[in-house]
This record gives structure tokens, sequence and C-alpha cells, in this order.
């Protein structure tokens, strides 16, 4: 069986992401993330492989964030976007990363908009899994995930026109 | 905008992920750290008013017993089993949920709004009946145990016909106020749980 220190090794970056796309103030994110490893680390000892290691993290990442609801005084104070620099431990500087950061924080923002639900899948889709493997996370045909996933692609499409993406 | 944007745009965003990154024995301290789920916030609620709710009770109980007002020493004592029944709701709930999260997530979120569905119905009808009923009958034991107590019979006669109305109009406030004090609590979480399964369910 896995251990938590190669699970966390591997799997921060989605672990991360995940986060990100299901908050969008820092202080939640910070106790969203918290409250996966929480989860992960108080589940692994039922880990069975009857799926694979990737499939059960993202099950349980996944079924943390979509019930995670954080509604704190300290949320409410907080500015929606909130500070997310003080994540950077390095900052960048120059044109090209300044441009590439906006990006990414526009696409978080759009994220942001969608459903719980459509945040999961299109959240699948640009981790790189294929429509099978989407749907065994989540728990639906494949056919739906392709029905899903294409309404969900048009619906951040016309976010992020809206928020004035150039190449919208 | 292409599909090679968001895709490249999310995979540039590892660098940031990479600086996020704690030491592992940051992680394993935050993983043993409380959680802030909606499921587990419930389930701490229930822990903790159970454990409340039995504590101020004993403790009346036996300061009714040290001032003598047996009616009231027997009420408390009777009303502890009830405090009791609630934990058992409450640790039930706990073991149904332990694993659910594992689950592929239209299986959990489902779980969870089945388990929580039945958790309700179980406070509700505890509160809203067996906890009234409890009131009334404790008061009631407690008053016919030992009416020649002086400080007793003294309670009796002076609420008298106050009784008769009173009683009914307790119960009906702690009813009334259970129910509002459950909807604050638990209602918007369940409510939250039961659009997204809508939403996961649509179209299959």
């Amino acid at each position: 069986m896995e251990d938590f220190k190669s699970i966390i090794d591997e799997y921060y970056p989605v672990l991360y992401k995940i986060g990100r796309s299901f908050t969008n103030r820092p202080a939640d994110f910070d106790d969203l993330y918290q409250e996966m490893l929480i989860q992960i680390h108080h589940s692994l000892n039922n880990f069975r492989s009857e799926a694979k290691l990737s499939t059960w993290i993202y099950r349980v990442a996944l079924n943390t964030a979509l019930t995670f609801n954080r509604s704190s005084k300290k949320s409410q104070n907080e500015t929606p976007t909130g500070n997310w620099n003080y994540l950077n431990k390095e900052e960048d500087s120059g044109t090209e990363a300044q441009e590439r950061e906006a990006n990414i924080e526009m696409l978080y923002s759009a994220i942001n908009e969608l459903k719980k639900e459509e945040r999961a899948i299109i959240l699948l889709h640009l981790e790189g899994k294929h429509y099978d493997e989407i749907a065994d996370i989540m728990g639906i045909s494949t056919s739906n995930t392709g029905v899903k996933l294409m309404r969900i692609k048009n619906k951040l499409q016309s976010i992020l026109r809206r928020k004035g993406y150039e190449r919208a | 905008m292409s599909e090679l944007d968001l895709n490249s745009i999310w995979e540039s965003d590892r660098d940031k992920a990479n600086s996020h990154y704690q030491s592992l024995s940051d992680v394993e301290k935050m993983a043993k750290q409380k959680s802030e789920n909606i499921l587990n916030k419930i389930r701490r609620t229930a822990f903790v008013e159970s454990i409340i709710s039995t504590v101020i009770v004993g403790a009346l109980a036996v300061a009714f017993y040290l001032k003598d007002v047996w009616v009231f020493a027997v009420f408390m004592v009777f009303i502890i089993p009830v405090f009791i029944l609630s934990y058992r709701f409450y640790r039930n709930y706990i073991r149904n949920l332990y694993d659910v999260n594992q689950r592929k997530v239209t299986e959990s979120i489902s779980a969870y709004v089945r388990l929580t569905k039945n958790y309700l119905r179980k406070v509700k009808f505890y509160n809203y009946y067996v906890l009234p009923l409890g009131y009334i009958t404790g008061l009631a034991i407690g008053a016919l145990s030992n009416p020649d107590i002086e400080a007793t019979r003294e309670i009796i006669e002076r609420v008298g016909l106050g009784l008769a109305i009173g009683v009914p109009l307790v119960a009906f406030m702690i009813w009334f106020f259970n129910k509002k004090y459950i909807k604050w609590l638990y209602g918007r979480h369940y409510k939250a749980l039961k659009q997204l399964l809508e939403d996961l369910q649509r179209d299959e």
C-alpha cells in the first residue's frame, strides 16, 4: 500500500489545482487544501486497490471539495479575489510571466463561476483524463460525460469571453 | 478559444503548485488537524450538543437534589437517557459516513444525502416528539414520586392550573424553537448536498 508521503509527493499539484478550482479566497483555499489532506490521511487505511490510486485520490479529493462549504466571518470579510501571490515563494517577473499569471488567474476565476459538479468535470478533463476515466471517478455514464463536458466547455468559453480573454 | 490554450494555461500552473508544497512534516501536521468539512461540522455539532446537554441536565439534577427539590431532580435524571438516545443517533451517523468519501462522486454524494436525510429524520423525531414528551413525563413522574415533600407540594400548589396551561405551552415552544434551530443548523447544508446530487444526476 502506498504511504502518505509518496502520495503527497506525487499528488500535491492535483490537490492544489482542485483547491484553487473550488475556492475563490486564499483563506478558503488553505482550509480546503488542509481538508483534502485530512481526508486522504484518514482514508488511506481503507484503500483496497480496487481502483487505481490516482482514481481513488481524485475521488476522495473531489468528494471533499464538493462537500466543502466555508462560510466563516474570516471568508466574508475578505475580498473575493484576495491575494493569491502569497502562495508564491519566488515572485516571477517579466512580461511573459505576468501574462501567464494573469491567464491562470482568469482561468481559475472562470472555473469558479461554474457549478460545483461542472468544476469537477472540467478539472478532470484539463488534467488529461479520458471520458471513461472521468465517468468512473464521477460515477456517471461515459456518454453523459461527453454531453456534460461539451456543455461545460461552451459555458467556460463564454465566461472567458465575458472576462475579456483575448483569444476567446 | 482553442482547447490547447486552456490546457497549456492549466499546465503552466504547475510551477505555482510546486511553490505551494510544504515540507512533509507540515503536511502531516495539517492532516491531523480538525476537519472543516460540512459533514464533519454536523458530526462535531451533534457530538458537542449531546455532551453539553447531558452535562447541563446532570448538573441541574445534582443542584436540585442538593436543594431538596425532588420534583426537578427526578425530572432531570429521567431526561438524561433521552440525551443519551440522541448521542446514539450521532454515533451511528458517524459510523455510516466513515468510508463514503472513497466511492464514486455520484454514489458518494447520494450516500451523503441519504444518510443526512435519515439522520435529520431521527433528529426531528427526537426533538419534536421525544424531547417535549420527555420533559412532560419527567415533570409528572417527579411531581408524583414525592408529593409529601414540602417544597414539591408548594410548587404543585402554586403552579396548579398554570401547569396545565404551561406544560403544553412549553412543549410547543420546545418544538417551535427546535424546528428553527434544526433548519438553521442543518437545512442549508442538506439543501446544498441535494442540489449537487440533482446536478450530477441530470441527463443520466
